[in-house]
């Protein structure tokens, strides 16, 4: 009865999406999918650039600044776990799958390079005045929940190799010191509240040589690239929608009224 | 026109691409994206509105 049920399903609404990628995924490889999608990501970075440019130099920015580093803590603090998943999805498939082996062996070395890096956030959300005990039990925001929930659907029921997607756009525009600063200046906020932003500016820009060498050489059909192409373009929607809703002071704005 | 050049026109009257900011193998892999790819980025970027002036130093301060 369950198999006369899915069948009726697949009739309906196609293979899974873990075995329709698996299909899709005996056409054959391409180095180039890699630079395409590379492509991709560059324009995303751009419009994701062109978000930010509006959220900061809105003239409330100052005021809404609080509610922006308690949702970028909501989204950092999930950064770890969901790598760990995608890399335990990848070791999964790797014994059969290049693309999943290769997807591994980049995560065991991010996850290190990004480990404990929400902790170093939580203190710099402390000297910004914020409660540790009331950040730690603080609910992500929806579109927090969004954002990274999107990638546990595709890690578990499709592929983990979409992460290369939220990876290539959150790590795709690295902070730069002198913006930084002048955030430092516009919301009269000490230097110790900015120490993880700088730590990210200094070391983004070679997490990012290392995510785009790592791409151009991904073993990727054309389905494999539109898949991460999918990813990456979510990600950007859910980072502007985040963007526009903390400045709008919109109901997922990851409200500090209890922080 | 051609269905490549149509592409990068689109984009560029966009404001999504600066062709002068690319290499012609970097165009050529451009002008390869999907219709419904380059609708999704062109949708977004209407939604977004003109890009600040002179704020080219300023980034999203997103990370993981």
């Amino acid at each position: 009865m369950a198999d006369a049920i899915r069948s009726a399903m697949e009739d309906l609404l196609g293979p899974p999406m873990a075995e329709a990628t698996a299909a899709a995924r005996q056409e054959p490889l391409s180095a180039g999918h890699g630079a395409a999608l590379w492509m991709k990501f560059t324009l995303a970075q751009g419009l994701l650039n062109t978000a930010a440019q509006r959220f900061w130099s809105d003239p409330e920015m100052p005021r809404f600044f609080p509610a922006f580093l308690v949702e970028l803590y909501s989204i950092v603090r999930c950064s770890v776990p969901l790598m760990e998943r995608a890399l335990a999805r990848a070791e999964e498939l790797a014994p059969h799958d290049e693309l999943a082996r290769v997807t591994a062996g980049y995560l065991r070395l991010h996850i290190a390079e990004e480990r404990h890096h929400d902790e170093w956030l939580l203190d710099d959300l402390v000297a910004a005045g914020m409660d540790r005990e009331a950040l730690l039990k603080n609910p992500s925001s929806a579109n927090a929940a969004r954002l990274v929930g999107a990638q546990y659907c595709w890690i578990e029921h499709a592929h983990p190799a979409a992460i290369f997607g939220y990876l290539g756009i959150i790590e795709g525009n690295p902070p730069l010191p002198q913006h930084i600063e002048e955030i430092r200046r516009q919301t009269g906020y000490p230097s110790d509240v900015f120490r993880s932003m700088h730590l990210h500016a200094v070391h983004d820009a070679d997490h990012l040589a290392a995510l785009k060498a790592t791409m151009l050489a991904l073993p990727l059909t054309a389905a494999d690239e539109r898949f991460i192409a999918t990813s990456a373009f979510a990600t950007l929607e859910s980072l502007v929608r985040i963007l526009e809703d903390i400045a709008s002071g919109g109901e997922d704005d990851g409200s500090t009224a209890t922080l | 026109m051609s269905d490549e050049q149509a592409k990068l026109k689109k984009l560029e009257d966009a404001g999504i691409l600066e062709k002068r900011q690319f290499s012609p193998e970097e165009l050529a892999l451009v002008a390869k994206i999907s219709d419904e790819e380059i609708e999704v980025l062109v949708k977004l970027r209407k939604r977004l509105g003109a890009p600040a002036a002179d704020k080219h130093h300023i980034r999203p301060n997103i990370f993981v």
